[in-house]
């Protein structure tokens, strides 16, 4: 699914010159849940960046599903990431202006899903986190756990084929941590890919397999099943 | 999407209850100028719009060259310019003349009121459109002694609208049989009278005093109307116009005299058209209309300024949701769509607060009489440019902000906010404010000095005595019968009869000479009785006042000022008195005196030459000198005029209240310090939210100041200076500005005021004051608030 080869990203500022890729070469396969880990700084963001198309690389070669994305523009590379890619972050980056039906919505608003699909798959997702009766309240409203839950809930309303987790449990207590950590490996059981930057060692055993990086480059990979 | 779009509007709108009302409330200010604007501007272009050949009409107008170069562009023609292109060109369909009658009395047996009449050919209906009530259109003006009626007009006179066939009296005129009244017309028009008759009836003293039917130099008083026939071109018609200008040329009368040339102006250019000499009814100013257009886009743009900044400066907290709604899958486009629906919201809203503010204009507001056009109407036209600017105003406000915060990265705002930097920081958001300061700065410090200019000319001697001096329009009266009358109400001291009252501008301008055949010189002149000077209590320098002889011999005397004296290089004075002139070429008469100058025009243009000449079928008003009050003499005068003239209309008002109105400019004034107000007002919104989001996201930095021992003068001061430092830069860039606007608009005026710096510094530093109000509750409260709480909450 995912093919990344030498791949390179230099963040530049007028001092200094930090290369957070280094020639990187690293590759997932559909269905597979990898879990990234190394210390700050070692650019495991950078590469959930580009793999989510947030980012683009400075050199080397991305094939998403088999097309090279690298040099995708804006417009591209949104409409590849809404259609594929669902994104859980640490700090649950939910729109407290929206409530939680509305913030699970909000994909399939800019898929241009109609109304009546939308409620339903909408309904679905959140009776599937187990979230439904919070669905009229705003995100301040919930506990750490629950916010996650939404933020996953709109990782998948729109059915992606890669969920790209950033640290998702980094705010959340250990019995909220291993909830969210097992709705992600039921979604995985059920198809689909995920990529998981992490500090922790207890969420890395939920992934097949663990990417170590350093200073940009990919260190060793610890094959758990 | 768009109801998406709404919804967050909405809930970003109430959740940010201060910034909300501060846009609002700042946009809604300044719309009120623009939608006072729109409102002058609808009303002006509703005009003449009714007119179903417009675009096959034009208006002739007279171009003349002066010999020494000055030319002069006059909505008015000569009488027989509309014969002459009928009868030489195949090109015109019909050409219309609308001469405005001398006469302003029309009489019925019960009645007698004041009239706005016009003489005009008999085609006229058939060229303009105006709906008629009663009558036939195609045949109301075929015969002599007709008259057509507005329905107001036939109303007040008659009290009813079925009066064909009944007899009015004109003033000088004679008796007319109604023809046909006209219903009101779908809008407003600039040939606005209230009774029109066949040019046929123009005689007697009429004739004399306007045009004559052959008389080419007599344009000032008739206007000409064309209508082309189908197919025939504006161009055709200016080569036409030309080639009677070239014929004229060669005739006699006007050989040698100045260029005399013709303009054709489209009907639909007339209203808000160029400012031509004689323009007739009301047609608007474009030059006023537009800088109306440009103080009210000044201000719009600077409460836009104010939005623009608060949606930059809290750019931070939207900045997150930019990048969740982008992670999720939206473009640039969406996001952008988002902000600006977000700003056209806030526009509407405002418009309300604007049409409100409008509304309290139009009741209170001093100046509301000069600014709101008399009997406008709130219709459909109007709504819906009301709608669409405030649109447009979201846009404006919106367009920078939408942009900017679309273009965030997710990747930047959703790591590290407080990296992300838009148009340089606060830098973008300080030019704002000191742009909006200067604004404030320099209106305040220009309407203050307009305010001492016009204060000045109010109160300054005009050299002439304008105090308790009524003012008697004549309304067709015999002005010796009544002055005599007049002269034995207690109270009254003298009466004088004249065609214009003294202090804002001449009756009209005259060609001197000394000898016939001279090159002459352009006179202001009045047309007065002997009485004239001593009511006015002027000063003669030499000489005497008109000779008390019969009417016919005292026109051949005149009285001129010391200007005159100058320009015609006489030694002296007393040179000049005896000495003959020739007026226009055609009547010598002689120097009686020599009045000391004095203002007869208003002091902001200098004294100029002035003659005064006895024509007493020219008087219109009678001058009253009282020893009494306005109030306790104006009844007296009133009983004692309607002994005399029972059924004629008596009015009566005071020189020195009128001129001091003229002169002290009060609508101007106080609608300038209106602006004023607006734009200190705008200005110290955006100042105190931009101190709330300053001292909002310093919250840390001022707990860990005060840990480490900083008091609370000190974090007031370290708060304040960088506000006060904006304004003090606005400060030096709007003094200057000011004091070169200030000086233009000074050197207008022939009198004028010097330069007051005390006046100029009391406006910096009263809007100093006012921005240490503004920021001190905030900052104070910030200041004084416990660190320990501060750093909990970071």
């Amino acid at each position: 699914m995912i093919r990344i080869k030498e791949l390179e990203k230099v963040y530049r500022t007028e001092d200094v010159e930090t290369v957070a890729l280094n020639k990187l070469t690293f590759e997932v396969k559909e269905g597979e849940f990898v879990a990234v880990m190394g210390p700050s700084g070692c650019g495991k963001s950078t590469l959930l960046n580009i793999v989510g198309l947030l980012d683009d690389p400075d050199n080397g070669s991305f094939l998403f599903n088999g097309i090279e994305v690298s040099h995708f523009n804006e417009r591209k590379r949104a409409d590849l990431r809404k259609r594929n890619i669902g994104f859980v972050f640490q700090s649950f980056n939910l729109i407290d202006e929206l409530t939680v039906f509305e913030n699970v919505e909000l994909p399939l608003i800019y898929l241009g899903v109609k109304t009546d699909e939308r409620k339903k798959r909408v309904e679905s997702v959140l009776d599937k986190m187990q979230i439904m009766h919070r669905r009229n309240h705003y995100p301040q409203q919930l506990s750490g756990g629950q916010q996650q839950r939404v933020a996953v809930a709109r990782a998948v309303v729109n059915n992606p084929k890669l969920i790209l987790a950033d640290e998702p449990t980094g705010n959340l207590d250990s019995s909220n941590g291993n909830e969210v950590m097992a709705l992600l490996t039921d979604l995985n059981e059920q198809g689909t890919t995920i990529i998981m930057v992490t500090h922790s060692e207890h969420d890395a055993r939920y992934s097949h397999r663990i990417i170590r990086m350093l200073d940009g480059q990919t260190v060793t990979e610890n094959i758990l099943l | 999407m768009i109801t998406h779009y709404f919804k967050i509007a909405i809930r970003n709108f109430r959740r940010n209850k201060l910034f909300s009302f501060i846009n609002v409330f700042g946009l809604g200010l300044s719309m009120s100028v623009c939608l006072l604007v729109l409102l002058r501007l609808n009303h002006q272009l509703s005009y003449d719009g009714f007119h179903s050949r417009a675009k096959e009409l034009y208006r002739i107008n007279t171009v003349l060259t002066s010999r020494d170069g000055s030319t002069y562009r006059m909505a008015s023609s000569a009488m027989p310019l509309a014969p002459a292109l009928l009868q030489s060109y195949g090109i015109i369909d019909k050409a219309i003349r609308v001469q405005p009658a001398t006469a302003t009395t029309a009489s019925t047996s019960q009645k007698a009121l004041h009239i706005r009449a016009a003489y005009t050919d008999p085609g006229f209906l058939q060229v303009f459109s105006f709906p008629v009530l009663k009558g036939d259109a195609a045949t109301a003006l075929k015969n002599p002694n007709t008259v057509v009626l507005s329905r107001t007009y036939a109303e007040r006179l008659f009290g009813s609208t079925n009066v064909i066939g009944s007899v009015l009296t004109l003033e000088n005129a004679g008796n007319f049989i109604v023809t046909a009244v006209l219903a009101e017309a779908p809008s407003k028009s600039h040939l606005d009278f209230d009774a029109y008759f066949p040019i046929a009836s123009i005689t007697g003293a009429e004739n004399e005093a306007r045009a004559k039917a052959g008389d080419w130099s007599n344009y000032n008083h008739t206007y000409t109307y064309v209508l082309l026939h189908p197919g025939a071109t504006e161009d055709q018609l200016q080569k036409a116009a030309a080639s009677i200008s070239a014929e004229l040329a060669k005739t006699s009368s006007l050989q040698g005299q100045e260029n005399y040339g013709f303009m054709v102006q489209p009907f639909g250019s007339i209203v808000l058209g160029e400012e031509l000499i004689n323009n007739l009814g009301d047609i608007g100013s474009r030059s006023k209309t537009f800088i109306e257009i440009l103080v009210g886009l000044v201000i719009l743009v600077s409460a836009c300024f104010n939005y623009t900044n608060l949606s930059i400066a809290r750019s931070l907290k939207r900045g997150k949701e930019v990048g969740i709604r982008k992670v999720s899958g939206a473009p640039r486009t969406q996001v952008f769509y988002q902000f600006i629906t977000e700003s056209l919201l806030v526009s509407l809203v405002a418009l309300a607060v604007g049409c409100f503010m409008l509304k309290l204009i139009i009741d209170y507001a001093p100046f509301s009489g000069e600014m709101i056009p008399e009997g406008f109407s709130i219709n459909r036209t109007l709504v819906i440019t009301f709608i669409v600017f405030a649109c447009f105003t979201g846009l404006i406000a919106g367009v920078i902000p939408a942009w900017a915060l679309s273009s965030f990265a997710p990747v930047d705002v959703l790591k590290n906010l407080a990296n992300v930097k838009l148009f340089g920081g606060n830098r973008f958001r300080k030019g704002l404010i000191i742009t909006q300061f200067t604004i404030s700065l320099f209106t305040l410090i220009f309407t203050t000095i307009a305010a001492r200019q016009f204060r000045y000319m109010s109160s300054a001697d005009p050299g002439f005595d304008r105090e308790n001096l009524a003012v008697i329009p004549l309304n067709g009266a015999d002005p010796k019968v009544i002055a005599t009358r007049l002269k034995t109400v207690t109270g009254v001291e003298d009466v004088s009869a004249t065609s214009l009252t003294p202090g804002h501008s001449s009756s009209g301008r005259v060609a001197v000479s000394r000898l016939k055949g001279n090159q002459p010189l352009s006179f202001d002149y009045y047309d007065t009785d002997l009485n004239w000077l001593k009511v006015l209590r002027l000063q003669l320098t030499a000489g005497n006042s008109m000779p008390e002889v019969n009417d016919a011999h005292a026109g051949a005397f005149v009285v001129i000022n010391e200007k005159a004296i100058e320009v015609l290089n006489f030694k002296s004075a007393s040179e000049a008195v005896g000495q003959t002139v020739w007026l226009n070429d055609s009547s010598q008469v002689q120097i009686a005196g020599v009045v000391k100058d004095f203002h007869f025009r208003s002091l902001a243009v200098p004294i100029s030459p002035l003659v005064l000449r006895y024509r007493p079928d020219n008087f219109k008003l009678l001058q009253v000198r009282t020893n009494l009050s306005s109030p306790q003499i104006e009844t007296t005068l009133e009983s004692a005029w309607k002994q005399v003239y029972p059924a004629k209309p008596f009015q009566v008002s005071w020189l020195q209240q009128d001129l001091y109105e003229r002169a002290s400019a009060l609508s101007t004034v106080s609608m300038l310090y209106f602006l004023a107000f607006i734009a200190v007002t705008i200005a110290c919104l955006g100042l105190f939210a931009m101190v709330i989001y300053n001292t909002e996201t310093r919250t840390k930095e001022i707990g860990i100041r005060k840990v480490f021992g900083a008091s609370v003068a000190v974090i007031v001061t370290l708060l304040s200076r960088d506000f006060l430092k904006l304004v003090f830069i606005a400060g030096l860039i709007a003094l200057p500005l000011s004091l070169i606007g200030g000086g233009l608009f000074l050197q207008v005026f022939a009198s004028r005021v010097t330069m007051d710096p005390v006046s100029i510094i009391l406006c910096f530093a009263g809007l100093l004051v006012l921005v240490m109000l503004t920021i001190s509750t905030q900052i104070i409260k910030v200041a004084s608030a416990n660190p320990v709480a501060s750093l909990k909450v970071e």
